[in-house]
């Protein structure tokens, strides 16, 4: 298996280009955005309340007079972190505990994909849902909620890749070495399929900030005052039909977010898989 | 009659495999009770149709797999039952080239990096001195030394099984194991790499597990043949022995197809089905009796040191014996 992939093939490909053109702007907005807006995301004006879009306030303001553009950056970022934390979590713990599953089979086997199997049987919302109320709020816990909903979708894809890469003749020659399973796995086996992890973890970002949005837009996500693009939302919902804007421009920048992640993980599966390569060359 | 055990490197002795087969609760027998010694400074062939368990017997060997019974000897220990971690000071020892020299190594790393893990992980070297024991262990299998930056996609068959050699020897083994170690190469480039075989072996005098299908290559090659009929071992002798004079109609049949098209799926037609009980090449001998349903041969010598597990064998070790039909013994 090669999974091989330049930066020169992503450049060729126009829906990953466009997918990472999108990703940066985001990446770069709310990071950089919040710091260039004149307004902060807790400064309220209770005489501009619920103004619509205008040249001060691009996305209006909210019912407490606050810029929409500003805490959309600004709750963007917070949804972002607590996404990539998730999923470097998942990923991380996912797979390590599907390719030691694989490598060890039998018990160990069983044991850790049949706790992967409990976590599947549910719809991720709803797991998410029940884990927010085991758990209990708090910005810690909804990471470790989505991790968790992601968790057992690397420990599947770690545990098939690794079934089929241990019988690999380099694999067994390690073996041979004397070399510890855990050296085994981690310097010979994972790297060999970086590639569907790494589709898996940019779409796995995606699903990780609809999932925090929708937790925070019922309420049992990021707390108020800090904003997160689900409870922007939440609060746009309840005065939709004096002010439109605040639930359209969050909402659609939550699509634009994930349009360009989708985007780019599509893009990297076609360019990682040799069987959709060759569609994927210009 | 079994070799004595004091001669042998490795003494392998009633070793049995079964994997989980279809359907679910039954068994395969990969390796029926196999006994055989590997003596020192030999090369010992491992000669049988696909399926009849080489490749089996060679990883059990190496303890890639985990025997069901049975022992395998090393410095008067048997590591048939090790866990991984007490295999750790016999993996130098044992070493083993695989037959598809392109899958043998890791795509990701550089042929200098596949050749210092082995040397780190037994701590044979310091970082320091890699690339100067890199660059010999290249020479020593006729390699330039600028190999040790490519990276495996770049390498031929023959320059990558080459390279297996080496990562082999890095560990200065007592015993390769090598599985259809050239049947994946081109013709043009097979004597070469066999021919490095014979240097390498005469010159470091290690042991040598050659299995094939492929018999000009085990004639060539090897001082002894051992000769495996679906797990079982059939027959074991010197190699110029078992050539001129076979002594089980397996090993006969074997030969009688040397001179015939050779054909590319590397298989010796599969006659008849297996016995299970008796004789397991009861259905496919025509020289079967009453007694090879009854009792199972085992392995005995009739020659010096040319074993046999054929109940009839006798009858035709002598020099000038004919065998005789089955209807003509048993009428």
């Amino acid at each position: 298996m090669n999974s091989k992939f330049q930066i020169g093939a992503i450049l060729r490909n126009r829906l990953a280009l466009a997918g990472l053109a999108i990703t940066v702007v985001v990446i770069l907005a709310i990071t950089l955005g919040a710091a260039l807006m004149p307004h902060s995301e807790e400064d309220m004006d209770f005489v501009n309340l619920l103004m619509p879009p205008s040249l001060e306030h691009p996305f209006g303001t909210d019912a407490f007079g606050r810029d929409v553009l500003t805490r959309v950056l600004i709750g963007g970022r917070m949804s972002l972190m607590i996404s990539l934390s998730a999923i470097a979590l998942a990923s991380v713990v996912g797979t390590m505990m599907g390719s030691l599953s694989a490598y060890h089979g039998g018990w160990t086997d069983a044991v850790l994909m049949r706790f992967s199997d409990l976590l599947f049987a549910f719809p991720s919302f709803v797991l998410a849902l029940f884990l927010m109320v085991v758990l209990g709020f708090g910005t810690p816990n909804i990471i470790l909620a989505i991790a968790l909903v992601y968790l057992p979708i690397f420990a599947r894809i770690a545990r098939n890749m690794t079934m089929l890469i241990k019988e690999e003749p380099y694999v067994q020659a390690a073996r041979l070495m004397g070399r510890r399973p855990l050296s085994i796995i981690v310097g010979e086996i994972i790297p060999n399929f970086s590639a569907p992890l790494l589709v898996q973890a940019s779409i796995g970002v995606a699903f990780g900030i609809i999932l925090e949005a929708g937790l925070s837009f019922i309420g049992l996500g990021v707390q108020p005052p800090t904003p997160s693009l689900g409870s922007i939302m939440a609060d746009g919902r309840e005065y939709f039909s004096r002010g439109p804007w605040v639930l359209t421009f969050s909402g659609l920048a939550i699509s634009f977010a994930l349009l360009g992640l989708n985007l780019l993980g599509d893009g990297i599966r076609d360019l990682t898989d040799p069987r959709l390569r060759e569609r994927a060359a210009p | 009659m079994k070799p004595t055990p004091s001669a042998a490197l490795v003494a392998i002795r009633d070793l049995s495999l079964s994997f989980p087969g279809k359907p679910a609760g039954t068994w395969f027998k990969a390796l029926d009770e196999v006994s055989l010694d590997i003596r020192p400074r030999e090369i010992l062939g491992l000669v049988g149709e696909s399926g009849s368990g080489k490749t089996t017997l060679g990883k059990a060997i190496l303890r890639l797999h985990r025997p069901s019974s049975g022992s395998i000897t090393i410095d008067g220990r048997d590591i048939a039952q090790l866990g991984e971690r007490q295999l750790k000071p016999f993996r130098r020892d044992l070493q083993m080239i695989f037959q598809d020299p392109a899958a043998s190594f890791n795509p990701r790393r550089t042929i200098g990096q596949a050749l210092s893990q082995p040397l780190l992980t037994q701590r044979l070297a310091r970082r320091a001195e890699l690339p100067e024991r890199i660059e010999t262990l290249l020479r020593r299998v006729g390699l330039p030394a600028r190999f040790s930056s490519s990276f495996p996609h770049e390498l031929s068959g023959g320059q990558l099984q080459r390279v297996a050699i080496a990562r082999a020897l890095a560990l200065a083994p007592a015993l390769i194991v090598a599985d259809e170690a050239v049947s994946k190469l081109d013709v043009s480039v097979r004597a070469g790499v066999l021919n490095l075989f014979k240097d390498i072996q005469a010159e470091t005098g290690l042991s040598m597990l050659f299995i094939t299908h492929d018999l000009e290559v085990a004639r060539f090659l090897c001082h002894r043949i051992g000769v495996l009929y679906h797990g079982r071992l059939v027959e074991i002798g010197p190699a110029a022995e078992v050539f001129s004079r076979p002594l089980h109609p397996y090993t006969k049949l074997l030969l009688g197809t040397l001179d015939a098209a050779d054909d590319d799926s590397g298989d010796i037609r599969r006659m008849q089905s297996v016995s299970n009980s008796g004789c397991r090449y009861l259905n496919t001998c025509p020289l079967a009796i009453d007694l090879c349903r009854e009792r199972r041969p085992e392995l005995e010598a009739l020659r010096t040191g040319h074993l046999v597990a054929c109940h009839r064998a006798g009858e035709w070790a002598a020099p000038g014996a004919v065998p005789r039909r089955a209807e003509q013994t048993s009428a």
